[in-house]
């Protein structure tokens, strides 16, 4: 199996296939990473694409040191704070919006029944909303480390603090998502 | 407290398990988590991949380590293109500013006020014995007492002394006549010589005045003291046209003896 830095080469070197399967390894780990924290999916759609369109356009320019995934999340890293930046008045908004989809889903409040009663769905729905209530650093270093892969050094790198604040916000989200599914674990 | 240190350690563990893949809260987490992209942004972003990939085969520029080797090279001549229309507009701007030079040139050198350097330089012969000469020689006179135009301020520093050493080698002055200290003059002038220097400054002495003293001492016949006081003369007036003839009837006398 073929890497994904010898993939993005062989992309490079104009192998469409190479994208394509590249594409197909990362393109819900971003979308995910996208969805999780605006909570909307056109918005998440919009970001999403607008990250590989970049990948397409700069593959290029691609450092054969460095990681792709890193590359990738590091991207769209940068486009969620631009985004977040230019839209922070709608954000909340579409936030609790994307929340009371989930919630509707549900026949009830997931936290009001037993655990023993609740099937996969309402579980998940629990599962995300824990994670949806985690504070916007806590949680954008638990999807990096759950959907990118990567170390908390190269994470670290990604949300540009420093390794101690990487991993001091991974061991506090954890701590709380363990906090609150601990009748799930 | 105990159960806040004993849940503190099962924590610990926890985390432990967690950061190593054991834990079950990754895959509960990735169970959960189910939303992907449309198939229409798929589509949109892998057709938008496959035509930047048509172009980048018509069009493949190199990567890899072989591109460092490209870009050095690009950036050298890059660097030497710059380079060289730097220097021809430097060149160009230099001949706007700064008349040519060339033996034409009106403005006189020191080499003008040579007759065998000249005569070298220009590859003619010099008639020192007709008037045209003697005319020459006057216009030459004039053009160095006369101050220097605003034009002719920019011309070339005089030629260089060993144009007039060159000078004085083709005439076979002797040593008594030669311009440099060293190998100037007598022993018993050697000392003197600056004293008499400063002498003839106190008493402004005009260069003319002394060419016809040195003039009446040739025609006096006294050829030793003609041949030192045009030493001092050439010393001190190193720039200053001496007559042809001047020399020669010291020469003419010393052959005679």
């Amino acid at each position: 199996m073929q890497t994904n830095e010898q993939l993005i080469t062989a992309y490079q070197e104009g192998d469409f296939e190479a994208f394509e399967e590249l594409y197909r390894r990362h393109k819900n780990a971003l979308y995910r990473y996208f969805y999780r924290q605006v909570k909307n999916a056109a918005i998440a759609e919009e970001l999403h694409q607008d990250v590989w369109m970049r990948i397409v356009k700069t593959s290029a320019v691609f450092n054969q040191q460095s990681l792709f995934t890193t590359w990738l999340f590091k991207i769209a890293h940068n486009r969620l704070i631009d985004y977040f930046r230019s839209n922070k008045h709608n954000t909340e908004q579409r936030a609790q919006e994307g929340n009371d989809d989930i919630i509707n889903n549900l026949s009830s409040e997931p936290n009001q029944r037993p655990d023993n009663q609740l099937n996969e769905q309402q579980i998940a729905a629990r599962v995300l909303q824990a994670v949806d209530e985690l504070p916007e650093e806590q949680r954008e270093t638990f999807l990096l480390h759950e959907h990118s892969g990567l170390s908390l050094k190269e994470i670290a790198n990604i949300t540009q603090v420093s390794f101690e604040s990487s991993k001091s916000r991974l061991r506090y989200a954890v701590k709380k998502l363990r906090g609150q599914l601990r009748n799930l674990l | 407290m105990t159960d806040q240190i004993k849940d503190e350690k099962e924590f610990r563990e926890f985390y432990q398990d967690y950061l190593e893949g054991q834990s079950d809260l990754s895959d509960l987490y990735q169970q959960s988590e189910t939303v992907q992209p449309s198939e229409k942004i798929d589509q949109t972003i892998l057709n938008a991949a496959k035509k930047q990939s048509n172009k980048s085969q018509l069009v493949h520029f190199p990567t890899g380590r072989h591109s460092r080797y490209y870009s050095l090279a690009a950036g050298i001549a890059v660097f030497s293109l710059v380079g060289l229309l730097v220097f021809k507009t430097w060149e160009t701007e230099q001949k706007h500013l700064q008349p040519e030079f060339s033996v034409e040139s009106t403005a006189p050198t020191e080499a003008d006020y040579i007759p065998s350097a000249a005569e070298s330089r220009l590859g003619t012969s010099i008639k020192t014995n007709s008037s045209a000469a003697r005319d020459d020689l006057l216009e030459k006179e004039q053009a160095y007492k006369s101050p220097p135009k605003e034009e002719e301020a920019i011309r070339p520093a005089p030629a260089p002394a060993a144009l007039a050493l060159e000078y004085q080698a083709t005439r076979k002055i002797s040593p008594a006549m030669m311009r440099s200290k060293a190998t100037a003059l007598p022993q018993k002038n050697k000392k003197q010589s600056p004293q008499k220097m400063m002498d003839r400054e106190i008493q402004s002495i005009s260069a003319q005045d002394w060419l016809k003293k040195i003039q009446e001492l040739i025609s006096t016949d006294k050829r030793q003291q003609a041949k030192e006081e045009l030493a001092l003369f050439i010393q001190a007036y190193p720039d200053y046209p001496v007559d042809n003839e001047l020399i020669k009837a010291i020469e003419v006398q010393e052959k005679i003896k």
